[in-house]
């Protein structure tokens, strides 16, 4: 199953998350803001997902995936933007940095799984 | 300045929460209570209040939820399918920061959606005895109100005071926004968390 990084400052968002991925024989890395995800993902290498929050104390998600895209070049892993934003100039912004799919808060879980197992497919096959 | 525009936002903004616990937190049976603005000298006492702030060019608001820490307990068990015993002190304030974080988010899409730029704080709760108390209200474009949420057992106390510079921006959404939260609170939660995928 695949190696999965959550980036979020709410320990409950964190938690719901890793409670559903866990469900479904995922391995969960948690990151408890921008600054200790991309600390994560760079220690990782290469997560086979990562899906994080936009806004976070320190760095929000999009600086983030930037300065990790910086470091380890694009389109390496498959990522998930799960925010309570829905700026079209935002999810613009996000595209640009690599970002795959863009999810609102709430978040249902039995959703998430699916699009997960999906972008993973899509991953595996190519 | 139309009075009732002020009143159109918070009743708009106390929806919101409602929604917002139906939502996120699970449970649709909260219902809202009589308005009280600043001029009602009733006071109500909670523990910790979750506070957010939003601001546009037309205006402000800050939106505080308060309440009881055994209450958040209660409803962060809900989505978590834990009795409120094993919830701790730390992830029930997360749970109300969270809420108010998307309660936010959802007004400022609403607002987003109509062309109306919205800047939004972090959530942060904080602690210790509160009282909702408001000073006296002198300028016309600024409007308090304390209304509460409850589902029979459990309560939580909305307070919001409301700067607005442009009514007339806001009578010209007013109708959509209005709608889009309507279907919001209406809807089932079927299209929670829809995927949008690039």
């Amino acid at each position: 199953m695949a190696k999965i990084v959550i980036v979020d400052d709410s320990e409950t968002i964190r938690s719901q998350l890793k409670q559903a991925l866990e469900s479904a024989g995922h391995t969960v890395t948690e990151a408890v803001n921008g600054n200790d995800g991309y600390d994560k993902i760079v220690a990782m290498g290469k997560p086979d997902l990562v899906i994080s929050d936009y806004n976070m104390p320190g760095a929000d998600g999009i600086s983030m995936l930037a300065k990790v895209k910086d470091k380890l070049g694009a389109g390496i892993f498959p990522i998930f933007m799960l925010t309570t934003e829905t700026s079209e100039s935002l999810k613009t912004a996000g595209k640009e940095i690599g970002v795959n799919a863009w999810i609102n808060k709430p978040f249902d879980s039995a959703k998430l799984l699916s699009a997960v197992t999906k972008m993973l497919a899509r991953k595996a096959a190519s | 300045m139309s009075t009732s525009t002020l009143e159109f936002l918070e009743t708009y903004i106390v929806k919101s929460v409602k929604v917002g616990l139906k939502r996120y937190g699970k449970d649709g049976t909260f219902t809202i209570s009589n308005r009280e603005g600043a001029e009602n000298k009733s006071t109500h006492y909670s523990d910790r209040i979750s506070i957010i702030l939003l601001w546009s060019n037309i205006g402000a608001i800050t939106l505080k939820i308060h309440f009881k820490i055994e209450t958040a307990k209660k409803l962060a068990g809900k989505i978590f399918n834990l009795p409120a015993t094993q919830i701790a002190d730390e992830a029930a304030m997360d749970f109300m920061r969270e809420l108010n974080n998307i309660v936010g988010g959802g007004i400022r899409g609403d607002f987003e959606k109509n062309k109306i730029l919205v800047g939004m704080s972090l959530p942060f709760v904080a602690q210790g005895m509160d009282e909702a108390v408001f000073k006296k209200i002198r300028d016309p474009r600024t409007t308090c109100n304390v209304q509460k949420l409850s589902n029979g057992e459990d309560e939580v106390t909305v307070s919001t005071e409301i700067y607005l510079e442009d009514a007339e921006a806001v009578e010209r959404v007013r109708e959509t926004l209005q709608k889009d939260l309507d279907a919001r609170d209406n809807s089932d939660t079927d299209n929670l968390g829809d995927v949008d995928f690039f």
